[in-house]
């Protein structure tokens, strides 16, 4: 036992080291990337540290490109398609949960499919419906397109909630004289409040993450999101890769924001869904 | 009491109206967004339909699907994909084991090793092939300057075929190694305590104990996650064409960019269908097996 107690954390933290080197590594070198001067990122052997640290890439970014467009543009589809998201999928899951009803069994495992079927395969359909809508070049087409693929997952993940919390509680409450629409927001909603929110968090990040429909639904600089903002900077500053690598860093950002405020209840949150990996 | 029979009127009142009321939002947008073009890709995976010849547009059947079948540029594509995604969840499974294994123990300092194991999977899809394909530049990449340090000569390694695969398949378990760790932690931690504690009390040793008493536990856990991973690994399209673009060559062609390909490149939308349509029916198939081992691992369909 004593053995143990004095070799097992040394091996524990050694590989643990081993794992997060290969994990955060890359996160660091996007870092120190960015905050190089232009000199600096073609030196050989690269340095590990930026000799001459610079938010000169960051500034350039900020005056040449249209970051803050692409940021707030990022942020309205991502906020609008995780509202809407959350809602209808919170009535969804809630019906697919409790109520019996015919087909319920097939329509579950159809959503479920759906959950698995990438974009990129609907692209073209999408693009005409999109357009047929007179929806393209607008954020209704995009908020559109990204709800309706964050749904199949949000539903499952909020089924999954409503199927844990019992029913009797409902029942009470609609004893006591409570309507339908009372039972479900005063007992259910409240109820599936952190489910509620780790779906939110889902729908967010999935959001943030979308590219093809963003790269195929607009056309102009006007709408794009930061994604494919950052996307197309690979043609434009081909390679200034401390430009492109401020960029990633300012994608990455908002996204980690949206972890860390959130991430106690989304870890729980994930175990109980069915996941899209 | 009258409370029974109210309770039957509340769940009836429950099923017809408010089961109607409470989809009908969800399977508008899914029927449209999703059911819509389904159907629409379905028709179209039957036609001849190439954007710029719109003069040979034609109703064709089933040539489409002849043609997909013995068409090398999708066998080489599906080749690529069962070598991406066999190599890549293979790996995701073993380390992702390896993770969860460590996550599980309580040590002073797991909160961060836990919070920054997480890192990758946070970091958007095109960063990461972004930031990988910096990683990997033949003259200035930090790959090769590593080997170089130790004396290995560096890999021009997006440039080739082998290595541009290697790539793609790293980049994938690294966006991929957190959910999948986090996925294997939670089925550890619903084995019984007492089941490793017996084992410890029975003087096993630590890999004994692995082996013989873990991994049996984990074993459905292990099954679905990795069927989840295989069907998201086969639908990775941003990193691969970020990273590679599906290059060098066509050396890293996986079907999903294939299909995107041969619609946006070739304009040829008929044909895209049809790729399209076998893919869903692959994609359909896996999930039909993932459903069973929910239904097994008594998540079922049925509340």
């Amino acid at each position: 036992m004593k053995r143990r107690k004095f070799w097992f954390p040394v091996l524990w933290w050694a590989s643990a080291l081993l794992f997060l080197a290969f994990l955060v590594f890359p996160v660091l070198w996007m870092l120190s990337t960015s905050l190089k001067p232009s000199s600096e990122i073609f030196h050989t052997p690269p340095h590990w540290i930026p000799e001459h640290p610079t938010l000169h890439a960051f500034t350039t970014l900020w005056q040449r490109g249209n970051f803050l467009r692409y940021l707030t543009n990022s942020l309205l589809i991502a906020l609008a398609t995780t509202g809407i998201a959350v809602v209808v999928s919170s009535m969804a899951g809630y019906a697919f949960a409790r109520l019996p009803f015919r087909g319920r069994k097939s329509v579950l495992f159809g959503i479920l499919t759906a959950q698995m079927i990438p974009g990129v395969l609907f692209l073209l359909p999408i693009f005409v419906l999109i357009k047929q809508l007179g929806l393209l070049n607008t954020y209704a087409g995009l908020i559109l397109a990204n709800v309706a693929f964050s749904l199949p997952f949000a539903i499952w993940m909020m089924y999954g909630f409503y199927k844990h919390i019992p029913a009797e509680l409902e029942e009470a409450a609609w004893v006591d004289g409570a309507g339908v629409g009372g039972t479900f927001f005063r007992v259910v909603l409240p109820m599936g409040l952190p489910g509620l929110s780790s779906c939110a968090v889902f729908c967010f990040l999935n959001s943030w993450d979308e590219f093809v429909f963003a790269l195929s639904l607009t056309t102009g600089d006007e709408l794009r999101t930061m994604p494919v903002g950052l996307f197309h900077f690979v043609g434009q500053y081909g390679i200034e890769w401390n430009y492109l690598m401020a960029g990633a860093v300012l994608v990455t950002i908002p996204a980690m924001l949206f972890f860390a405020l959130f991430q106690k209840r989304l870890l729980s949150g994930f175990a109980a869904g069915a996941v899209k990996g | 009491m009258t409370q029974p029979r109210k309770l039957t009127r509340f769940w009836r009142i429950q099923t017809s109206t408010q089961a109607f009321l409470f989809l009908t939002p969800a399977l508008l947008l899914l029927g449209l967004v999703l059911l819509y073009p389904l159907l629409n890709t379905l028709w179209l995976s039957l036609q001849h339909k190439v954007l710029i010849r719109p003069d040979r547009d034609a109703f064709v059947g089933a040539r489409n699907y002849i043609k997909a079948f013995v068409d090398p540029r999708i066998r080489a594509a599906a080749l690529h994909t069962v070598v991406f995604t066999v190599g890549s969840v293979g790996l995701k499974v073993v380390f992702g084991m390896m993770g969860a294994l460590l996550l599980n123990v309580n040590m002073r300092g797991a909160g961060w090793v836990r919070s920054l194991y997480m890192l990758p999977w946070l970091v958007p899809s095109i960063v990461a092939s972004l930031v990988w394909r910096w990683i990997f530049h033949d003259q200035f990449g930090i790959a090769n300057a590593m080997l170089q340090s130790i004396g290995v000569p560096a890999v021009n390694w997006l440039g080739q075929d082998a290595t541009a695969m290697v790539a793609v398949i790293l980049v994938d378990i690294w966006r991929g190694l957190p959910l999948m760790t986090l996925l294997l932690l939670a089925g550890l931690q619903m084995i019984p305590r007492e089941t490793i504690e017996a084992a410890m009390i029975d003087g096993a040793q630590a890999i004994q104990r692995f082996w013989r008493v873990i991994l049996p536990q984990m074993r459905p856990t292990l099954i679905m996650a990795g069927t989840l991973s295989l069907i998201g690994t086969f639908n990775s399209f941003n990193i691969v064409y970020v990273l590679t673009g599906g290059g060098p060559a066509h050396a890293t062609e996986i079907l999903v960019t294939r299909v995107f390909r041969v619609a946006f490149q070739n304009f040829n939308f008929g044909y895209a269908g049809t790729l399209a349509v076998l893919i869903i029916v692959l994609i359909t198939l896996l999930t039909s097996v993932y459903n069973r081992l929910l239904n097994e691992s008594g998540e079922e369909v049925q509340a």
